[in-house]
């Protein structure tokens, strides 16, 4: 969007905070195929994007009165819509990981391909991961995730080393398949 | 559009959504100016006098009050400086009564009218003085007035009617003639 662009949605968003019910459909019009572009970048999968998208507009009509115009309506309309793609970001990654599920970020920047390519990966991964005790797949997510619990580090590495021992064995297809 | 499409559109649901999302917000900015006319129905209670009359004024108060907020535009604008201009009219009757002079609903002492009267001209200039700044200056010093004069109702319930029409006089009074006195800014109306 160019500057004069800019300029006249802040007039729009000007009028529509003080009322003026006519501004809503240009702002709807100009913000929603930006604000889902946007999104679609932040997340990987596009069903989400649409999600951060909505919750996002919504968000901003309801606070449309607050509007500052000394902002920059754009900035604004965007800061909203980073903040609801990172919340639904943590919110999907907080129920995989109470699903004990894998923790793998998708790349947002990897092309189509290479993302499904990380979504098989990460398929095969919960699926051997499902095989494991259930102390042996909490070890492999904390190591996946770089997390150390607090104590004995000795006795958590040992016990690490043959979690991924069996975790590996498993992925290869190796005697614990059989 | 229909719903079912509505329903499969996400850009046309989202529409929807955003739009509900948006009365709803307007409705929300009602609130303060509601609480405000409730707190001036409770001061227009604790003066004792006809709880049924300032319950009925302090309830159309808050109705027009919170529908002039959420349509906006001009008489949404003159919400809050309507209400604040409205409150040394109802203040006025309330300070002299709690400083030694008291009215009773037989009779009232002059002062009360006074405090009424008053009330009403400071109320009126002030809404004067904030209108010249508006572009249609006349629908704002209208819309603010309904609501400076309702509040005031409030307060000039314990001078009677007599209170209550000095009020609303003293506020026509002192705020048109600064309208018309001060320069008009152009696109005024």
């Amino acid at each position: 969007m160019d500057q004069q662009g800019k300029e006249a949605l802040k007039v729009l968003m000007i009028r529509l905070a003080d009322g003026d019910r006519t501004a809503f459909d240009p702002i709807f019009t100009a913000l929603w195929p930006l604000v889902l572009r946007f999104s679609e970048r932040f997340l990987a999968d596009p069903r989400d994007a649409e999600d951060a998208a909505q919750t996002a507009l919504i968000k901003l009509f309801s606070h449309i009165s607050d509007f500052d115009p000394e902002r920059d309506a754009l900035a604004w309309a965007l800061g909203i819509a980073a903040y609801e793609c990172k919340t639904l970001r943590k919110k999907k990654q907080r129920r995989r990981e109470t699903a004990g599920e894998v923790p793998i970020e998708a790349d947002e920047r990897a092309g189509p391909e290479s993302l499904a390519s990380q979504r098989e990966t990460e398929a095969i991964v919960r699926e051997i991961l499902s095989t494991l005790s259930e102390k042996d797949r909490e070890l492999v997510l904390m190591h996946m995730e770089d997390r150390r619990p607090p104590g004995d580090d000795a006795t958590f590495r040992k016990r690490l080393s043959r979690a991924l021992r069996r975790f590996k064995l498993n992925f290869t297809g190796g005697p614990n398949d059989a | 559009m229909h719903d079912s499409r509505i329903a499969e559109d996400p850009k046309e649901r989202a529409r929807l959504l955003a739009r509900r999302a948006y009365e709803r917000g307007r409705l929300r900015l009602g609130l303060l100016p509601a609480l405000l006319t409730l707190l001036f129905t409770l001061i227009s209670l604790s003066l004792g006098r006809e709880p049924l009359y300032s319950g009925a004024i302090g309830l159309g108060l808050a109705a027009i009050a919170v529908l002039f907020t959420y349509r906006g535009g001009i008489p949404g604008r003159a919400v809050l400086p309507g209400l604040v201009a409205g409150m040394p009219p109802l203040l006025f009757p309330w300070a002299l009564r709690s400083v030694g002079h008291y009215c009773t609903s037989g009779s009232c002492h002059s002062l009360c009218l006074l405090g009424c009267v008053s009330g009403g001209l400071v109320a009126g200039f002030l809404l004067g003085k904030w209108a010249t700044n508006q572009s249609a200056r006349y629908t704002f010093l209208a819309s603010g007035g309904i609501l400076a004069t309702g509040a005031g109702l409030l307060g000039c319930t314990m001078a009677g009617a007599a209170g209550m029409v000095g009020m609303s006089a003293a506020l026509v009074l002192s705020s048109v003639p600064i309208l018309m006195l001060s320069p008009t800014p152009s696109g005024a109306r």
